[in-house]
Protein backbone atom coordinates (compact mmCIF):
# COMPACT_ATOMS: atom_id res chain seq x y z
CA UNK A 1 0.00 0.00 0.00
CA UNK A 2 2.64 2.35 0.89
CA UNK A 3 4.30 1.67 -2.50
CA UNK A 4 0.84 2.63 -4.17
CA UNK A 5 0.62 5.44 -2.09
CA UNK A 6 4.11 6.95 -2.92
CA UNK A 7 3.79 5.60 -6.64
CA UNK A 8 0.83 7.72 -6.78
CA UNK A 9 2.63 10.94 -5.96
CA UNK A 10 5.57 10.97 -8.08
CA UNK A 11 3.19 9.80 -10.72
CA UNK A 12 1.20 12.91 -10.26
CA UNK A 13 4.46 15.35 -9.69
CA UNK A 14 6.20 13.80 -12.86
CA UNK A 15 2.52 14.52 -14.74
CA UNK A 16 2.20 17.82 -13.41
CA UNK A 17 5.98 18.56 -14.51
CA UNK A 18 5.76 16.96 -17.96
CA UNK A 19 2.42 18.16 -19.07
CA UNK A 20 3.74 21.92 -17.97
CA UNK A 21 6.04 21.54 -19.93
CA UNK A 22 3.92 20.36 -22.94
CA UNK A 23 2.60 23.93 -22.79
CA UNK A 24 -0.80 25.79 -22.07
CA UNK A 25 -2.11 24.68 -25.66
CA UNK A 26 -2.49 20.93 -24.26
CA UNK A 27 -4.71 22.08 -21.50
CA UNK A 28 -8.07 23.50 -22.82
CA UNK A 29 -10.26 25.02 -19.95
CA UNK A 30 -9.00 22.83 -17.34
CA UNK A 31 -6.43 23.47 -14.08
CA UNK A 32 -3.29 22.09 -14.91
CA UNK A 33 -3.43 19.79 -12.00
CA UNK A 34 -7.53 19.08 -12.96
CA UNK A 35 -6.07 17.61 -16.03
CA UNK A 36 -3.30 15.71 -14.58
CA UNK A 37 -6.28 13.92 -12.01
CA UNK A 38 -8.63 13.57 -14.86
CA UNK A 39 -6.27 11.80 -16.93
CA UNK A 40 -4.68 9.42 -14.26
CA UNK A 41 -8.29 8.75 -12.77
CA UNK A 42 -9.92 7.74 -15.41
CA UNK A 43 -7.37 4.71 -16.20
CA UNK A 44 -6.31 3.93 -11.99
CA UNK A 45 -9.68 3.05 -11.26
CA UNK A 46 -10.61 0.55 -13.41
CA UNK A 47 -8.06 -1.34 -13.16
CA UNK A 48 -9.58 -2.92 -9.95
CA UNK A 49 -12.90 -3.17 -11.89
CA UNK A 50 -11.19 -5.56 -14.66
CA UNK A 51 -9.41 -7.87 -12.70
CA UNK A 52 -10.81 -9.31 -9.62
CA UNK A 53 -7.43 -10.50 -8.20
CA UNK A 54 -6.80 -7.02 -7.70
CA UNK A 55 -7.54 -5.45 -3.88
CA UNK A 56 -10.03 -2.90 -4.58
CA UNK A 57 -8.02 -0.81 -2.52
CA UNK A 58 -5.22 -0.48 -5.24
CA UNK A 59 -7.93 1.33 -7.04
CA UNK A 60 -9.05 3.76 -4.46
CA UNK A 61 -6.69 4.34 -2.57
CA UNK A 62 -4.28 6.29 -5.70
CA UNK A 63 -7.79 7.72 -6.36
CA UNK A 64 -8.21 9.06 -2.84
CA UNK A 65 -4.51 10.71 -2.92
CA UNK A 66 -4.75 11.90 -6.15
CA UNK A 67 -7.79 13.98 -4.69
CA UNK A 68 -5.49 15.02 -1.73
CA UNK A 69 -2.70 16.07 -4.20
CA UNK A 70 -5.18 18.21 -6.39
CA UNK A 71 -6.86 19.85 -3.42
CA UNK A 72 -3.97 20.44 -1.82
CA UNK A 73 -2.07 22.26 -4.91
CA UNK A 74 -5.13 24.05 -5.83
CA UNK A 75 -4.93 25.42 -1.94
CA UNK A 76 -1.33 26.34 -2.81
CA UNK A 77 -1.70 27.75 -6.12
CA UNK A 78 -4.86 30.20 -4.25
CA UNK A 79 -2.28 31.17 -1.70
CA UNK A 80 0.85 31.61 -3.18
CA UNK A 81 1.15 33.89 -6.12
CA UNK A 82 4.86 32.14 -7.02
CA UNK A 83 3.59 28.91 -6.77
CA UNK A 84 0.62 29.83 -9.13
CA UNK A 85 3.05 31.62 -11.82
CA UNK A 86 5.23 27.77 -11.16
CA UNK A 87 2.40 25.34 -12.22
CA UNK A 88 -0.03 26.91 -14.12
CA UNK A 89 2.85 29.70 -15.74
CA UNK A 90 1.38 33.10 -16.91
CA UNK A 91 -0.24 34.48 -19.24
CA UNK A 92 1.57 35.34 -23.24
CA UNK A 93 1.23 38.37 -25.00
CA UNK A 94 1.65 36.76 -28.57
CA UNK A 95 -0.07 39.76 -30.58
CA UNK A 96 0.88 43.52 -29.53
CA UNK A 97 0.11 46.50 -31.21
CA UNK A 98 -1.16 44.66 -34.20
CA UNK A 99 2.49 43.28 -33.97
CA UNK A 100 2.78 39.40 -33.91
CA UNK A 101 5.37 38.78 -30.99
CA UNK A 102 7.69 35.66 -32.12
CA UNK A 103 9.71 35.11 -29.42
CA UNK A 104 6.50 34.17 -27.82
CA UNK A 105 4.58 32.15 -30.42
CA UNK A 106 8.34 30.29 -30.39
CA UNK A 107 8.09 29.78 -26.63
CA UNK A 108 4.20 28.42 -26.57
CA UNK A 109 5.28 26.48 -29.45
CA UNK A 110 2.42 28.46 -31.12
CA UNK A 111 2.28 28.31 -35.09
CA UNK A 112 0.60 31.57 -37.03
CA UNK A 113 -2.19 29.08 -38.50
CA UNK A 114 -3.13 28.65 -34.59
CA UNK A 115 -3.01 32.07 -33.99
CA UNK A 116 -4.73 33.37 -36.93
CA UNK A 117 -7.20 30.30 -36.44
CA UNK A 118 -7.89 31.33 -33.01
CA UNK A 119 -8.20 35.23 -34.12
CA UNK A 120 -10.69 33.64 -36.97
CA UNK A 121 -12.79 32.33 -33.88
CA UNK A 122 -12.87 35.29 -31.88
CA UNK A 123 -13.91 37.85 -34.94
CA UNK A 124 -10.89 38.87 -35.89
CA UNK A 125 -9.33 38.73 -39.91
CA UNK A 126 -7.00 41.21 -39.79
CA UNK A 127 -3.84 40.68 -36.83
CA UNK A 128 -3.26 44.41 -37.76
CA UNK A 129 -6.71 45.13 -35.90
CA UNK A 130 -5.54 43.38 -32.48
CA UNK A 131 -4.03 45.07 -29.33
CA UNK A 132 -3.57 42.48 -27.82
CA UNK A 133 -4.04 38.28 -28.04
CA UNK A 134 -3.20 36.82 -24.59
CA UNK A 135 -2.08 33.14 -24.10
CA UNK A 136 -3.89 32.47 -21.28
CA UNK A 137 -2.70 29.91 -18.75
CA UNK A 138 -5.26 27.37 -19.24
CA UNK A 139 -5.02 27.75 -22.89
CA UNK A 140 -7.15 29.73 -24.35
CA UNK A 141 -6.53 32.71 -26.66
CA UNK A 142 -7.96 36.39 -25.61
CA UNK A 143 -7.97 39.07 -28.52
CA UNK A 144 -8.52 42.71 -27.68
CA UNK A 145 -9.69 45.14 -30.57
CA UNK A 146 -7.87 48.43 -30.42
CA UNK A 147 -10.43 51.18 -28.72
CA UNK A 148 -11.38 52.58 -32.33
CA UNK A 149 -12.41 49.46 -33.38
CA UNK A 150 -14.12 48.55 -30.18
CA UNK A 151 -18.14 49.07 -30.98
CA UNK A 152 -19.44 52.34 -28.71
CA UNK A 153 -20.63 51.95 -25.52
CA UNK A 154 -24.55 52.57 -24.31
CA UNK A 155 -22.54 54.80 -21.76
CA UNK A 156 -20.33 56.40 -24.24
CA UNK A 157 -23.36 56.93 -26.17
CA UNK A 158 -25.51 58.65 -23.85
CA UNK A 159 -28.49 55.94 -24.06
CA UNK A 160 -30.24 55.09 -21.18
CA UNK A 161 -30.82 51.31 -21.39
CA UNK A 162 -32.65 49.10 -18.86
CA UNK A 163 -30.82 47.31 -16.68
CA UNK A 164 -30.67 43.67 -16.56
CA UNK A 165 -30.40 40.87 -13.74
CA UNK A 166 -30.00 37.21 -13.83
CA UNK A 167 -33.18 34.86 -14.19
CA UNK A 168 -34.20 32.60 -11.55
CA UNK A 169 -35.43 29.38 -13.22
CA UNK A 170 -39.20 28.59 -10.66
CA UNK A 171 -40.61 25.87 -12.88
CA UNK A 172 -38.21 23.31 -14.77
CA UNK A 173 -40.04 20.94 -16.75
CA UNK A 174 -43.12 20.73 -14.28
CA UNK A 175 -40.83 21.05 -11.15
CA UNK A 176 -41.40 24.01 -8.54
CA UNK A 177 -37.43 24.83 -7.75
CA UNK A 178 -38.20 26.02 -4.62
CA UNK A 179 -35.34 27.12 -3.70
CA UNK A 180 -35.14 29.80 -6.65
CA UNK A 181 -38.78 30.94 -6.11
CA UNK A 182 -37.62 31.88 -2.04
CA UNK A 183 -34.10 33.40 -3.52
CA UNK A 184 -35.92 35.61 -6.14
CA UNK A 185 -38.12 37.40 -3.15
CA UNK A 186 -41.44 35.55 -4.49
CA UNK A 187 -43.70 32.82 -3.04
CA UNK A 188 -46.24 30.20 -3.52
CA UNK A 189 -48.84 32.32 -2.93
CA UNK A 190 -47.47 34.60 -5.89
CA UNK A 191 -46.69 31.38 -8.55
CA UNK A 192 -50.12 29.98 -7.85
CA UNK A 193 -51.41 33.83 -9.29
CA UNK A 194 -49.40 33.89 -12.22
CA UNK A 195 -50.09 30.29 -13.26
CA UNK A 196 -54.03 31.43 -12.75
CA UNK A 197 -53.52 34.66 -14.72
CA UNK A 198 -52.26 32.07 -17.27
CA UNK A 199 -55.24 29.54 -17.27
CA UNK A 200 -52.76 27.24 -15.70
CA UNK A 201 -54.09 24.85 -12.98
CA UNK A 202 -51.08 23.19 -11.96
CA UNK A 203 -46.99 23.53 -11.89
CA UNK A 204 -47.00 20.23 -13.82
CA UNK A 205 -48.36 22.04 -16.87
CA UNK A 206 -45.52 24.17 -17.38
CA UNK A 207 -42.55 23.69 -19.25
CA UNK A 208 -40.33 26.48 -18.26
CA UNK A 209 -40.56 29.42 -15.99
CA UNK A 210 -38.24 32.26 -14.69
CA UNK A 211 -38.31 35.87 -13.23
CA UNK A 212 -35.44 38.02 -12.58
CA UNK A 213 -35.40 40.94 -10.19
CA UNK A 214 -37.10 43.13 -12.18
CA UNK A 215 -40.34 40.85 -11.73
CA UNK A 216 -40.10 39.88 -15.53
CA UNK A 217 -41.72 36.26 -16.20
CA UNK A 218 -40.69 34.21 -18.89
CA UNK A 219 -43.42 31.74 -19.39
CA UNK A 220 -43.78 28.34 -21.63
CA UNK A 221 -46.62 25.63 -20.64
CA UNK A 222 -45.87 22.18 -21.43
CA UNK A 223 -46.96 21.18 -25.02
CA UNK A 224 -50.36 18.98 -25.22
CA UNK A 225 -48.67 15.21 -25.82
CA UNK A 226 -51.40 14.02 -29.03
CA UNK B 1 -8.13 27.17 4.04
CA UNK B 2 -10.43 24.42 6.53
CA UNK B 3 -10.90 21.56 3.29
CA UNK B 4 -6.91 22.21 2.21
CA UNK B 5 -6.00 21.51 6.25
CA UNK B 6 -8.75 18.51 5.83
CA UNK B 7 -7.13 17.17 2.87
CA UNK B 8 -3.93 17.75 4.42
CA UNK B 9 -4.61 15.71 7.39
CA UNK B 10 -6.24 13.01 5.33
CA UNK B 11 -3.01 12.80 2.68
CA UNK B 12 -1.08 12.20 5.76
CA UNK B 13 -3.49 10.01 7.62
CA UNK B 14 -3.15 7.67 4.30
CA UNK B 15 0.11 7.73 4.63
CA UNK B 16 0.65 6.87 8.72
CA UNK B 17 -1.87 3.91 7.43
CA UNK B 18 0.34 2.59 5.00
CA UNK B 19 3.23 2.65 7.23
CA UNK B 20 0.72 0.61 9.75
CA UNK B 21 0.22 -2.17 6.84
CA UNK B 22 4.16 -2.35 6.49
CA UNK B 23 4.27 -2.94 10.53
CA UNK B 24 1.42 -5.25 10.65
CA UNK B 25 2.53 -7.43 7.72
CA UNK B 26 5.95 -7.28 8.84
CA UNK B 27 4.71 -9.01 12.23
CA UNK B 28 2.59 -11.17 10.33
CA UNK B 29 5.14 -12.88 8.31
CA UNK B 30 7.90 -12.75 10.89
CA UNK B 31 5.67 -14.28 12.89
CA UNK B 32 4.84 -16.73 10.26
CA UNK B 33 8.76 -17.43 9.05
CA UNK B 34 9.35 -17.93 12.64
CA UNK B 35 6.91 -20.78 12.80
CA UNK B 36 7.99 -22.67 9.20
CA UNK B 37 12.36 -22.10 10.75
CA UNK B 38 10.91 -24.07 14.02
CA UNK B 39 9.11 -26.75 11.71
CA UNK B 40 12.12 -26.95 9.30
CA UNK B 41 14.37 -27.80 11.98
CA UNK B 42 12.13 -30.10 13.87
CA UNK B 43 12.08 -31.74 10.42
CA UNK B 44 15.99 -32.02 9.84
CA UNK B 45 15.93 -33.79 12.88
CA UNK B 46 13.31 -36.28 11.64
CA UNK B 47 10.65 -35.24 14.51
CA UNK B 48 7.59 -34.93 12.00
CA UNK B 49 5.11 -34.66 14.22
CA UNK B 50 6.41 -31.53 15.33
CA UNK B 51 7.47 -30.38 12.12
CA UNK B 52 3.56 -31.06 11.01
CA UNK B 53 2.06 -29.43 14.00
CA UNK B 54 4.19 -26.14 13.47
CA UNK B 55 3.54 -26.10 10.30
CA UNK B 56 -0.24 -26.52 10.52
CA UNK B 57 0.03 -23.48 13.23
CA UNK B 58 1.48 -21.30 10.45
CA UNK B 59 -1.10 -22.14 7.70
CA UNK B 60 -3.98 -21.43 10.59
CA UNK B 61 -1.94 -18.00 11.13
CA UNK B 62 -2.31 -17.65 7.46
CA UNK B 63 -5.81 -18.47 6.51
CA UNK B 64 -6.68 -16.86 9.86
CA UNK B 65 -5.06 -12.96 8.10
CA UNK B 66 -6.96 -13.88 5.42
CA UNK B 67 -9.82 -11.21 5.58
CA UNK B 68 -7.08 -8.38 6.18
CA UNK B 69 -4.69 -9.98 3.32
CA UNK B 70 -7.56 -10.20 0.54
CA UNK B 71 -7.63 -6.19 1.45
CA UNK B 72 -3.59 -5.16 0.91
CA UNK B 73 -2.20 -8.14 -1.39
CA UNK B 74 -2.70 -9.43 -4.61
CA UNK B 75 -5.14 -12.29 -4.80
CA UNK B 76 -2.65 -14.10 -6.55
CA UNK B 77 0.24 -13.84 -4.28
CA UNK B 78 -2.08 -14.72 -1.26
CA UNK B 79 -3.24 -18.23 -3.43
CA UNK B 80 0.86 -18.91 -4.37
CA UNK B 81 1.46 -18.68 -0.70
CA UNK B 82 -1.34 -20.63 0.34
CA UNK B 83 -0.57 -23.55 -1.94
CA UNK B 84 3.06 -23.49 -0.48
CA UNK B 85 1.51 -24.37 2.25
CA UNK B 86 -0.61 -27.21 1.31
CA UNK B 87 2.81 -28.22 -0.51
CA UNK B 88 4.96 -27.89 2.58
CA UNK B 89 2.15 -30.48 4.75
CA UNK B 90 1.87 -32.85 1.87
CA UNK B 91 5.86 -33.34 2.09
CA UNK B 92 5.76 -33.11 5.82
CA UNK B 93 2.32 -35.62 6.29
CA UNK B 94 4.44 -38.06 3.66
CA UNK B 95 8.01 -37.78 5.85
CA UNK B 96 10.20 -37.03 2.57
CA UNK B 97 13.21 -35.09 3.85
CA UNK B 98 14.55 -33.71 0.19
CA UNK B 99 10.70 -32.72 -0.97
CA UNK B 100 10.60 -31.06 2.27
CA UNK B 101 13.65 -29.25 1.91
CA UNK B 102 12.05 -27.91 -1.36
CA UNK B 103 9.03 -26.94 -0.09
CA UNK B 104 10.47 -24.97 3.21
CA UNK B 105 12.39 -22.85 0.18
CA UNK B 106 9.44 -22.16 -1.84
CA UNK B 107 7.45 -21.51 1.11
CA UNK B 108 9.83 -19.15 2.81
CA UNK B 109 10.66 -17.30 -0.88
CA UNK B 110 6.49 -16.48 -0.88
CA UNK B 111 6.27 -15.20 2.56
CA UNK B 112 9.42 -13.37 2.46
CA UNK B 113 8.24 -12.20 -0.73
CA UNK B 114 4.95 -11.11 0.09
CA UNK B 115 7.20 -9.03 3.23
CA UNK B 116 9.14 -7.15 0.82
CA UNK B 117 6.70 -6.51 -1.84
CA UNK B 118 5.29 -3.57 -0.04
CA UNK B 119 8.75 -2.33 1.79
CA UNK B 120 9.48 0.88 0.99
CA UNK B 121 13.10 0.67 -1.20
CA UNK B 122 13.85 2.06 -4.73
CA UNK B 123 13.70 -0.77 -6.26
CA UNK B 124 9.66 -1.36 -5.01
CA UNK B 125 9.11 2.42 -6.06
CA UNK B 126 10.39 2.50 -9.56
Amino acid sequence: MAIVFIRTVIVFVVLILSMRIMGKRQLGELELSEVVVAVLISDMASHPLQDIGVPLMNGILPVIVLLCCQILISGAIVSSVRFRAFICGRPSILVENGQIIQKEMKRNRFTVDELTEDLRKKGFTDISKVKYAILETDGTLNALPYATEKPPSAAQLNIDVEDFSIPYCIISDGKVITRNLVESGHDIQWLNTQLSIRDINSPRDVYYMTVDNLGKVYFLAKEQEV
Amino acid sequence: MKKEIVTGIIFLLIFALTLVNIYVLKNLTDGLLDLIDQSRAYAEKGDWENAISKAKEAEERWNRADPYTHIVIRHSEIDSATDAFYDLLKALYSEEAGNAKGAYMALTAHITSIEGMDKVKLGSIF
